[in-house]
């Protein structure tokens, strides 16, 4: 495959069972440049082969994403990497294409590699028992670790090579060694930030040497898989690492080049306002999502969280999402909404207002203390459906710029 | 100069006639000559002075890392004076502001209906405020927190006293009072301006090695006059007033509370209905009260057990304690449930001192702390609020090197009143802590934006002018009460006055 970056048609998965780590990899997209960015659902998955190069798949309910996408997805997935399509998976985007006897599951086995994170006997928890494990079948799958751990990439990997580098960990497989797989990073060590959810010896036996990430080449595609989240915007080694295997996948002969190795901080000037006026419609659109942004801030001092199927949602997902949108309404770029029609525009201003209102009966709730998981349910859906249709506007904008 | 390290470059224009609202871009150039805070608040009150504004404004260092960088001010012409004052906010209320996008408000003209307005991610919106009119300032805060989601939501409000034409309403921040004791509440009122709701999620750039400096700085005001010292009690206590009158105060102490990056913790919450040593959250709403307001404790101190009580309804109705504390004491009234009944008659009608007979110093209600000569000449002057100590609140005039003429003792006072409103710096503070000086305040304010310029002379002289400005301006209603008047006095002022012009 040989695309430049501003022409290579990347899609991100935001459909049924997929949490807000979405959002990690549009930002990434965008801070690299890439030129044709998606946002794919389940329906679109058929014609995934024709329409993308690229398919990223971050962290959600890896059940529920199987279900949403079936066999015919699976389907879709496989002539996607045969003609060519690089596929990166992290956290339940890695767990996704892996060997399962379990439906649905099992309609997505592309890769034969075992976890190690598997096991009957659950040790004794810590902190954090919600985030601790699943159940799967008579075993569970538990995470001994959660956030920041040390990788070690792999001798040959462009520009990364022989480094070890921090990346978050929420969930994400240990692999064991296998003959389907190249490994490409282990882990190998965790830090000062790392959470640990059991026994530190029980942690450094479950992912110490263990494959972090890893590829396997199917046909002329390429399924990469990552248990860390590389793609976490607060870590830019880890996005540059994404970014070299995006580029070693189209541009294999090309020498690397990295944006982030050796980089200092530099100061980030602000833009000042200089009280240039704003349409109306576009101040109705940044006053929903400022009041959903605040209400979401204060949420996040309570102590709460839901059942949305397998995974478990806090207040911070809610701020997560709303800055998705949030960042894009600030800062130099022009103003995404204003070329839109002023019929598309009100659909969104309406659309952000109907799930501010969700937004603030379910703080209601949650200050009477009233059961709020399906209402959370069903405003997690708006939510992401408002953040969905508001990237979906901006990135086309985005291309219209680019020309 | 680097002015994205101190402000938004905003100001907000409220044209409540028109219902409107408009931001104007706060410039360089402003900044250059007036620096920040009242001094800019002034230059938009003299600007706009046939609309009789209020202006509600953020100092240079607000929300900064400086030390006490917690302030802002309000301007407007008083009620009560008949001239234009400067009330200082503090708490949370002036970040807030400058961080929803707005460095300053400037407020036209009166509304015909009541309207509140919603400041938060520099956008600003000007709302009906009938669900909020008639409200108390208790209620009217639970329910602007409530609808906007979020308890750090900062309000400037008024309750029924200011609504009802009360000439010794006062605004509040929050649910506690302020330190206006020139009849803001009402001005606040007549304009039919019922609150300003204020939610900052902005942010502000640093310049390289200023945290440094600012954490320098705050660790040396802890170790110094405030070493150990903490609440409103013990700046009582500094003030002099009698330990035996302190104490049924010191018996309800439940715990103490810093404004915004002040390394002293100025605010002390007193329980009232549940055991002062109560560590888990009480079931009732408002247990206790916070007292924010030395002045106003101090005029109510009379009231002994009762004051707390007595208090605590004074800030529901959103009435000037100091006032309330002298109309009281005129009328006799010493027993807590007779003095509850009075204040919620005070509320409820155009109560005024003059008409009151009680005693004042160009309207404004005395400050029953001082009978020395400069603390009269600060009240005659009648700039800023005397619900600020009228004094050095750590080791005396010794300790600031100021020597014994009054009006030399009176511009002490003044110039750290100026310097703190037009930087932003807590008023208290700037009395508490002499190591705090203004040569330092000036250095801080020149390494935060890069600017040369701002020097201790600079300050001092835009300081001075905003004093003789302010002063000039209006007409004044009271008049020296008879005991004060004095040809010392005069003399004094005429001096001080002097001193302005050189």
């Amino acid at each position: 495959m040989e695309r430049d970056s501003d022409s290579l048609r990347v899609g991100v998965y935001v459909g049924e069972g997929a949490s807000h780590s979405w959002t990690w990899f549009v930002d990434l997209m965008e801070k690299y440049s890439y030129g044709h960015l998606r946002l794919i659902e389940e329906d679109d998955f058929p014609r995934l082969a024709p329409e993308q190069d690229v398919l990223l798949v971050s962290g959600g309910d890896t059940f529920a994403v199987a279900r949403a996408l079936e066999a015919p997805g699976a389907r879709a997935l496989e002539n996607f990497l045969q003609r060519g399509g690089l596929y990166i998976g992290s956290c339940a985007g890695a767990y996704l294409p892996l060997n399962s006897s379990k439906a649905p599951l099992n309609t997505f086995n592309f890769v034969k590699c075992r976890i190690n994170n598997l096991t009957r006997d659950l040790p004794p928890v810590h902190q954090m028992p919600l985030k601790f494990s699943t159940r799967y079948g008579c075993d569970y799958i538990y995470h001994p670790v959660r956030e920041d751990v040390l990788v070690r990439m792999e001798e040959g990997f462009p520009i990364w090579g022989g480094r070890e580098v921090s990346v978050p960990l929420y969930g994400g497989p240990p692999l064991n060694l296998s003959e389907d797989i190249v490994p490409r990073a282990f882990y190998a060590g965790f830090t000062e930030r790392t959470r640990f959810l059991t026994e530190k010896e029980i942690a450094k036996t479950v992912y110490l040497g263990k494959v972090a990430a890893c590829e396997k080449s199917f046909g002329k595609g390429r399924m990469v898989l990552l248990g860390p989240h590389f793609e976490h915007p607060w870590f830019p080694e880890g996005n540059d690492i994404i970014h070299q295997w995006i580029e070693l996948h189209v541009h294999p002969e090309r020498p690397a080049v990295s944006t982030e190795m050796n980089k200092k901080p530099g100061k980030k000037k602000q833009r000042v306002c200089r009280a240039a006026p704003t349409p109306q419609i576009q101040k109705d659109f940044k006053r929903e999502i400022s009041n959903m942004r605040i209400r979401a801030h204060a949420m996040t001092r309570q102590s709460v969280h839901w059942q949305i199927g397998a995974k478990v949602y806090e207040p911070e997902k809610i701020l997560h999402f709303v800055d998705a949108i949030w960042k894009r309404l600030e800062g130099t770029r022009p103003p995404s909404l204003g070329t839109l029609s002023k019929g598309l525009q009100e659909v969104l201003v309406e659309q952000a207002a109907e799930c501010n209102g969700l937004l603030k009966s379910l703080a209601s709730k949650i200050d009477s203390r009233e059961d709020s998981e399906d209402l959370a349910g069903e405003m997690f859906a708006s939510l992401r459906a408002l953040v969905v249709a508001f990237l979906g506007v901006y990135f086309s904008r985005e291309e219209e710029l680019r020309g | 100069m680097d002015l994205e390290n101190a402000y938004m470059g905003r100001i907000l224009v409220v044209d409540l006639n028109e219902g409107t609202c408009e931001e104007e871009e706060l410039t360089e150039e402003m900044v250059n000559e007036h620096i920040g805070g009242a001094a800019i608040n002034l230059a938009l009150y003299k600007q706009h002075v046939d609309r009789n504004p209020i202006i509600i404004g953020t100092g240079l260092l607000t929300g900064t890392f400086t030390p006490s960088s917690c302030a802002g001010v309000m301007t407007g012409k008083s009620p009560v004076t008949g001239r234009v004052c400067h009330v200082p906010l503090s708490w949370q209320t002036a970040v807030e502001l400058k961080y929803s996008g707005y460095d300053f408000v400037l407020v036209l003209g009166e509304s015909d209906k009541p309207v509140r307005l919603w400041l938060h991610d520099e956008l600003a919106e000007l709302a009906d405020a009938k669900e909020v009119w008639g409200q108390d300032v208790w209620k009217t805060t639970d329910k602007l927190r409530y609808e906007h989601g979020d308890d750090y939501v900062q309000l400037i409000g008024i309750g029924p006293a200011g609504e009802k034409g009360c000439r010794i309403a006062q605004i509040s921040e929050g649910a506690w009072g302020s330190r206006d004791v020139f009849g803001l509440g009402l001005a606040m009122g007549a304009r039919k301006l019922k609150a300003i709701a204020m939610r900052g999620l902005g942010s502000l750039e640093v310049a390289d090695g200023f945290f440094d400096e600012c954490l320098e700085a705050q660790r040396e005001l802890r170790k110094g006059a405030i070493f150990e010292k903490q609440g409103l009690v013990a700046l009582l206590d500094a003030l002099g007033l009698d330990a035996a009158d302190l104490e049924p105060i010191k018996q309800k102490v439940h715990r103490h509370s810093a404004s915004f990056n002040c390394a002293y913790a100025a605010n002390t919450y007193l329980m009232i209905d549940e055991p002062p040593g109560l560590l888990k959250e009480s079931k009732q709403d408002a247990p206790g009260l916070l007292l924010t307001d030395p002045a106003g404790v101090i005029s109510l101190l009379f009231l002994k057990e009762g004051l707390p009580v007595v208090l605590r309804e004074i800030n529901r109705l959103g009435l000037d304690p100091v006032a309330c504390g002298a109309l009281l004491k005129k009328e006799g009234v010493a027993e807590v449930g007779e003095a509850v009944k009075r204040v919620q008659a005070f509320a409820g009608e155009a109560t005024d001192l003059e008409d009151a007979g009680v005693e004042n110093v160009y309207g404004i209600a005395p400050w029953p702390l001082s009978e020395a000569l400069e603390a009269r000449l600060i009240q005659a002057v009648s700039v800023f609020s005397h619900a600020v100590p009228l004094s050095p609140l750590g080791g005396g005039w010794a300790d600031v090197s100021v020597g014994e003429g009054p009006a030399e003792r009176a511009q002490w006072w003044l110039d750290r009143m100026a310097v703190s409103s037009i930087l932003g710096i807590c008023p208290i503070a700037a009395l508490l802590s002499p190591e705090f000086t203004i040569e330092k305040m000036a250095e801080l304010g020149a390494k935060a934006v890069d600017w040369d310029g701002l020097t201790k002379e600079a300050l001092l002289m835009q300081a001075r002018k905003l004093v003789k400005e302010t002063h000039a301006l209006g007409e004044a209603i009271g008049t020296v009460p008879s005991s004060w008047a004095s040809s010392d006095l005069d003399g004094a002022l005429e001096k001080l006055r002097q001193g302005w012009e050189g």
